[in-house]
């Protein structure tokens, strides 16, 4: 059975808010655009207020951006 | 994927004290093997791999500073955090095993210019394996 892992649908989310670009988000978060990119890609799970903040940005619930794949 | 500049602060660190540092140490056993070297030649060789390191550092910096898009957030984040955190704390371990060495082991059967040698070569080595972290951290990901 495969472990449980966070996912994420920033991409997304980013083309569908008009297009954002990474450099945006990460201003809008206060992060850089490499941290924005590394959490896209998986390879990084942003912090707890990090993540409200990224769900904030996009008017979505935190578990629609970050969903907690079973 | 765009590095950032942490990484590659790490990547021109580390290839400052391979090359540089590496060069010292290279030099330092050259001429031991020859004969008695110097408190001023060691000094001299130390300040020129220190002043090597520091120039590559800054070009880096200014090369950093020229790529950075407008109104780009610079400033070291979580994620930076988190992983100089991770690669401290495991360098920090590097050093203390080389210090209790150098420190508790050495003074037994060393001479003096080779603890003083070894002290500087386990503080390498530890900036060595925390530029290692970091730089794996970024390429491979970072996970609490």
């Amino acid at each position: 059975m495969s472990e449980p892992r966070l996912t994420n649908t920033v991409k997304t989310l980013r083309f569908l808010a008009g297009e954002m670009t990474q450099s945006e988000l990460g201003k809008r978060v206060g992060v850089t655009r490499q941290t924005i990119a590394a959490i896209e890609t998986g390879k990084y799970s942003p912090t707890l207020e990090t993540a409200y903040k990224i769900a904030d940005v996009f008017g979505k619930p935190i578990d629609e951006v970050f969903p907690w794949e079973l | 994927m765009v590095m950032s500049e942490r990484e590659q602060f790490s990547w021109v660190w580390l290839g400052s004290l391979a090359l540089f540092y590496g060069g010292y140490f290279v030099v330092i056993s050259i001429l031991e093997a020859v004969g008695e070297v110097g408190l001023f030649t060691r000094l001299g060789l130390l300040t020129a791999a220190a002043a090597a390191s520091g120039l590559a550092i800054g070009l880096n910096a200014l090369l950093a500073r020229s790529r950075r898009e407008p109104d780009e957030v610079t400033a070291r984040d979580e994620r930076d955090r988190a992983i100089g955190s991770h690669a401290r704390s495991v360098a920090y371990g590097v050093l203390l095993v080389g210090m209790i060495v150098v420190g508790c082991v050495m003074p037994f059967g060393a001479t003096e210019w080779e603890i003083v040698q070894s002290t500087i070569f386990v503080i390498v080595i530890a900036e060595i394996v925390s530029c290692a972290v970091v730089i794996a951290s970024y390429r491979r990901g970072w996970r609490v």
